[in-house]
């Protein structure tokens, strides 16, 4: 009998996940758990097998899969033939939403991959790679524990926070269960905080001398450790965002920076599966909250040559415009950070990279009338969120005040603001809010630089004596190697490179009206070179011998490209 | 049966000291893997460990020495971080055996040994051709071509060693110097002299590029690839700090064992015969508070603070102690501290002069060519900086130089060419004085891309060895004074008093000491918040009216006595109980417990 319960609850069970199950294309007025964005992960592979790859990039510290999608189209050739984008998101465990921005952002592409020409004409030349949960711990337990909109953010590497010697012993605590670590309260005549007149949930400040009804406790929580102070070494902190190594610091000048540069487990992972991507030239990062588009450099020391900066303006400027409300500016400008991921991208895998900052609270919940008479009495910012908390959230966003049995406080009062308030978008806005990010993106991979290679000119100036000159143009907005990485030296830059005759002399045409080239002294049958944001470049050959050679384009990063030429 | 083993036991240790006997003898031995494994397998308390694989697959050993029970400080040894000191490696084995016969070294503490940082670099000084390179065998494009490793030097004159070559060449900047024509140095154009030569390394131009020997096999110099004062871009230096599994894995290791208490680094710099001297920036400087601090502190931001008025401001103004000192560390690290900070100088003072006399005794002659300089991104940085260790390096054995008489004490000559100039005299002196081998003569040597040239100089790993006195009296001079070094540790006494307020509350005072010969934690330690904290902890029924169940001891300086107070409500029966906890400190008395 038991038997047949057993398998009756199972059979109800598996009937409800169907019932639930994910399907194509995705939703978005909803967020997603880790296990169902993995499940899309999945479901957008099975449904478009032959343009994806789902691959397995590595663990976290808790043992959750790291997924990566890669969006190519074998028939247009290999990916790490084509210029590749990178997105991710959700580097910070409670920055949920920009996990959806990714997921988005692969759902957009391929269900539109057939009916729209202009999505397939990108997706044939370039080779995407998104993963859009870098920190799946982090992402599970924000939806499966009680937390604020901020818990969660770090990896899961345990850390003595206050140095007593024990690790991770004083978390939050969800004292009355209800999944959100809200706010305590306690009542007190000489509190500083006094109930506001005209919303009793919220409360004022007291005025010098004033006498008030409440103090703060802070957040929801014991003093697990008995040490008198409450919340102060919860589990973790590594920031994940603070753990790259390019420029890292240890923790005495970079808070959260971990152990040594990589220490994340899973952040080595993806660090690993970069360096393999050799192709990729653009990079997108996903965070919450503040409504941002940043670029390098993250601190003032580090700087960013003009010709890069010119690439980040056309595509920040323009993401500008996309996301209203966005402000396009580079890092340090918001607070100067080390080893974060956007300075390895940018340095060390010679990509150019955007941290996109996502949600503007203040402009999003809204609750005012544009059409407003002059001195028609406005609400006051906190006013005006509880109003969209009742009247645009059904109240979901905020919990009353309920008295609890504190075991060190006694009586005290507990409410605030839920988890998936303040850093995240209602999900009635998200729809919105992923598709205008999404776009950025796309707007970004539409510049991948697409390189052509045109022979303008063959002569012969002697016996066996050829005078050949080739044009190299950039048709897109991204250069086809930063001007950083050419500087530096970070990897082989791209070539040009005639085969199959003796090559005299070689060099770029400064002039070609004039005919000044400057010739490289060494190894004539290569040239090196980067080719700016819509950049032209013309060389000169002058080759010894007969018949076919081969002239040929090669880049890490862009397309490569290859002609034959007769001399004759 | 005892008898017997015994008797077997010294009998293997004998051969054992035989065998390394051999080994030492042969200078061109590997790094004796097989030696360290059969010492290790024979002996209770050595263990031998694999901390990783070498870029070039090779396993790098780790020795451990010591009973490891819980709670005892570390010592890590590490020597030949760049591969290219091959006597720092011979050094730390040695060190290893010497420690195997003397047990009372690892009473109080534990050692960790690590005889190569830098295998694969290591390994190359027993190739047929040597090269000298401090390269590991990671596959790096140095000159970002289209081509690996494609330009390595050659043997152009079958000496079997890489040394330099010179071509004339109307833009060459050197010269042979007038009076010995072996020292090639720059033209001083000034003094009307007029470059003659290029200096290049000893090779051809492989790839025709325009550049000789500009990319070799290899690599990354495992000693700048660690992450304090990185230098990314640099040739040698590797993609990003701690690229390489070999210095990865040692920022790991250090991550994951606390016990860790002091460094010591075998290799060419040398702190403790050459103690870093007081230098601009060493201390903190004034600070200046932020507008932020003052605000929430009430404190005037307009004045510049002395580090010791800083403390003392911040403890007036804020009544939480350690939220005081999160803020003075928060507004001292504001600047990144680049060298030896000025409060820790005396620690290296006190150890050379102290490591001076005990070398005296050995009569041994310090006086010598100055060793290197510890470089940016090196372990010793790493150590010093990262962890806060105390920190000391010792190069073994370099060129010894003649005594110093009235008249000709040599002045010290600025600029850096001129002390080059001075230092290749001085080697070439004293390979005269030696009669040695270890200078190439200048020879015409026909060369593809210059058609003349002239090869020499000074050979690859010349000068890393004595040539007048074995390699185990030098250790034997130098090395134990490595476990006396070891002795100034930190150690914790503690004791109580119990005064009685009334039948019911006690005062009770916990007094503790430092009775070792170095502060816990060092300056550098205390700014970076490493070194694994120092808890005192009570354990009782009674409730505390004042003081904390758990107390960090923040710092505590050699002979100083710290006092914590506690305030208790309790009976006349009841027993309490005070335990310093710590992981990297010894204590003489983990637990005292009294009846009230």
């Amino acid at each position: 009998m038991k038997a047949i319960y057993t398998t009756l609850i199972a059979i109800c069970l598996t009937l409800v996940s169907v019932g639930q199950s994910i399907e194509i294309p995705l939703r978005f007025d909803k967020y997603y758990t880790y296990e169902e964005v993995n499940e899309a992960l999945e479901k957008l592979h099975t449904a478009y097998k032959n343009i994806t790859k789902l691959e397995l990039v590595g663990k976290s510290e808790e043992g959750r899969k790291i997924l990566a999608l890669t969006i190519n189209n074998p028939k247009t050739g290999k990916d790490l033939d084509k210029p590749g984008i990178y997105v991710d998101g959700n580097i910070h465990g409670n920055e949920i939403q920009a996990g959806e921005v990714c997921l988005y952002y692969a759902n957009m592409v391929l269900t539109k991959y057939k009916s729209n020409p202009m999505i397939k004409e990108l997706v044939d030349r370039t080779a995407m790679y998104i993963i859009p949960v870098v920190n799946p711990d982090g992402r599970w337990h924000f939806f499966n524990d009680g937390g604020t909109s901020s818990s969660n953010r770090t990896i899961r590497r345990p850390k003595d926070d206050d140095r007593d010697g024990l690790i991770d012993e004083d978390d939050v605590d969800d004292l009355d269960g209800d999944g959100n670590i809200c706010r305590m309260r306690i009542k007190d005549p000489n509190g500083n905080y006094k109930t506001d007149p005209e919303d009793p949930r919220l409360m004022i400040q007291v005025k010098p001398g004033e006498k008030g009804e409440w103090t703060m406790l802070g957040s929801e929580g014991l003093d697990n450790d008995g040490d008198g102070r409450f919340n102060e070494d919860g589990p973790g902190y590594v920031d994940p965002n603070r753990n790259w190594p390019f420029d890292w610091q240890p923790t005495f000048i970079q808070g959260g920076a971990g152990d040594y540069p990589l220490s994340g487990v899973g952040l080595k992972a993806i660090a690993e599966f970069l360096t393999k991507k050799k192709n990729i030239l653009m990079v997108w990062a996903f965070h919450n909250t503040g409504g941002m588009f940043l670029r390098g450099p993250s601190t003032r020391e580090l700087v960013v040559p003009g010709a890069d900066i010119q690439v980040y303006d056309l595509l920040g400027k323009n993401a500008e415009k996309m996301v209203p409300g966005y402000v396009y500016k580079p890092s340090y400008e918001l607070y100067p950070t080390r080893g974060d991921f956007g300075e390895f991208t940018y340095h060390c895998m010679g990509a150019y990279t955007f941290i996109g900052e996502l949600y503007q609270r203040r402009r999003s919940e809204q609750y005012r009338n544009p059409n407003a008479k002059v001195g028609e009495k406005k609400l006051s910012p906190s006013h005006e969120r509880m109003k969209f908390n009742d009247h645009l959230a059904q109240g979901e966003l905020y919990k009353d005040w309920k008295p609890f049995k504190h075991p060190q406080y006694g009586d005290i009062e507990i409410g605030g603001w839920v988890k998936f308030s303040s850093r995240l978008s209602h999900t009635f806005m998200l729809q919105d809010l992923v598709h205008r990010n999404a776009s950025a993106v796309l707007f970004s991979a539409q510049h991948l630089p697409h390189i052509k290679m045109e022979i303008f000119d063959k002569k012969k100036i002697g016996k066996n004596l050829y005078k050949i000159r080739v044009r190299l143009e950039n048709t897109k907005g991204i250069s086809s190697m930063s001007e950083h990485s050419w500087q530096k030296k970070v990897y082989t830059p791209d070539m040009l490179k005639l085969s199959g005759a003796k090559v005299i002399a070689s060099g770029l045409i400064s002039d070609v009206r004039l005919d000044k080239v400057n010739y490289k002294e060494h190894k004539p049958e290569i040239q090196f070179l980067r080719i700016g944001s819509y950049g032209k470049l013309e060389y000169e050959f002058i080759v010894e011998g007969k018949g076919e050679v081969k002239l040929e384009y090669k880049s890490r990063k862009a397309n490569n490209l290859s002609t034959q030429i007769i001399m004759r | 049966m005892k008898q017997i083993t015994r008797n077997l036991k010294s009998g293997i240790l004998l051969c054992l000291m035989f065998y390394s006997c051999i080994m030492y003898a042969q200078k061109n031995n590997l790094y004796k893997q097989d030696y360290l494994k059969i010492l290790a397998k024979n002996h209770p308390d050595i263990g031998y460990t694999i901390l990783t694989k070498s870029a070039g697959g090779e396993e790098v050993p780790l020795i451990k020495i010591g009973k490891f029970n819980k709670g005892m400080p570390s010592v890590f040894v590490a020597a030949n971080m760049e591969g290219t000191h091959q006597i720092s490696t011979d050094a730390a084995i040695w060190f290893v055996e010497y420690l195997s016969k003397h047990p009372q070294a690892y009473e109080t503490k534990n050692w960790y040994i690590l005889p190569c940082g830098n295998i694969d670099a290591h390994l190359r000084a027993f190739d047929k051709l040597k090269t000298g390179s401090t390269y590991n065998k990671t596959s790096i494009n140095d000159d970002k071509d289209d081509q690996v490793n494609e330009d390595g030097p050659e043997d152009l004159n079958g000496d079997g060693v890489i040394t330099q070559m010179i071509v004339k060449h109307p833009m060459g900047q050197y010269i042979k110097d007038p009076k010995d024509p072996r020292i090639i140095r720059k033209a001083n154009l000034a003094k009307g002299e007029k470059g003659i030569y290029k200096l290049y390394e000893e090779g051809f131009d492989n790839d025709k590029d325009g550049l000789i020997n500009e990319d070799p096999d290899g690599g990354v110099n495992i000693d700048r690839n660690f992450t304090y004062m990185y230098e990314p871009f640099k040739k040698g230096h590797g993609v990003w700090n701690g690229s390489e599994p070999e210095a990865f894995a040692l920022m790991r290791f250090f991550a994951e064992n606390k016990d860790i208490a002091m460094s010591i680094v075998l290799g060419k710099t040398n702190n403790m015969l050459f103690p870093p001297k007081s230098r601009k920036g060493g201390g903190i400087g004034r600070i200046k508070v932020p507008a932020y601090y003052g605000r929430m502190i009430g404190i005037d931001t307009q004045k510049m603070y002395g580090s010791d008025e800083l403390k003392k401001v911040l403890n007036e103004k804020i009544s939480d102690k350690s939220q005081a000192r999160r803020i003075y560390m928060r507004l001292v690290n504001s600047k990144k501290p680049t060298i030896y900070q000025q409060e820790d100088l005396p620690i290296f003072a006190a150890v050379s002069k102290e490591f001076k006399s005990f070398l005296k005794e050995k009569d041994f002659n310090t006086n010598r060519l100055e060793d290197s300089k510890w470089a940016n991104g090196s372990f010793e940085k790493f150590c010093y900086f990262q962890y806060g260790l105390p920190t000391f390096s010792l190069n073994v054995w370099n060129l010894p130089l003649p005594e110093k008489k009235g008249k000709d004490k040599q002045k010290q000559t600025p600029g850096k060419n001129k002390d080059v100039d001075a230092k290749q005299k001085k080697i070439l002196a004293y390979i005269d004085k030696m009669e040695l081998d270890e200078f190439v003569n200048w020879t015409k040597v026909n060369h593809p891309d210059f058609k003349e040239v002239e090869v020499g100089g000074l050979k690859p790993y010349a000068l890393t060895y004595p040539h007048n006195i074995k390699t185990g009296q030098l250790f034997e001079q130098q090395l134990p004074y490595l476990t006396k070094l070891s002795d100034k540790l930190p150690k914790l006494k503690m004791s109580l008093k119990i005064h009685s307020k009334n039948k019911q509350i006690k005062e009770v005072i916990v007094y503790v000491e430092n009775t070792g010969q170095f502060p816990y934690p060092t300056y550098m330690g205390e700014r970076n918040g490493r070194p694994a904290p120092v808890i005192l902890q009570y354990v009782g029924k009674p409730k505390l009216l004042s003081g904390n169940v758990r107390t960090r001891i923040s710092s505590i300086s050699p002979n100083q006595t710290l006092e914590f107070k506690f305030l208790i409500n309790a009976e006349n029966t009841d027993t309490i109980k005070f335990n310093i906890l710590s992981e990297n400190i010894f204590v003489e008395n983990k637990t005292v417990s009294v009846q009230l």
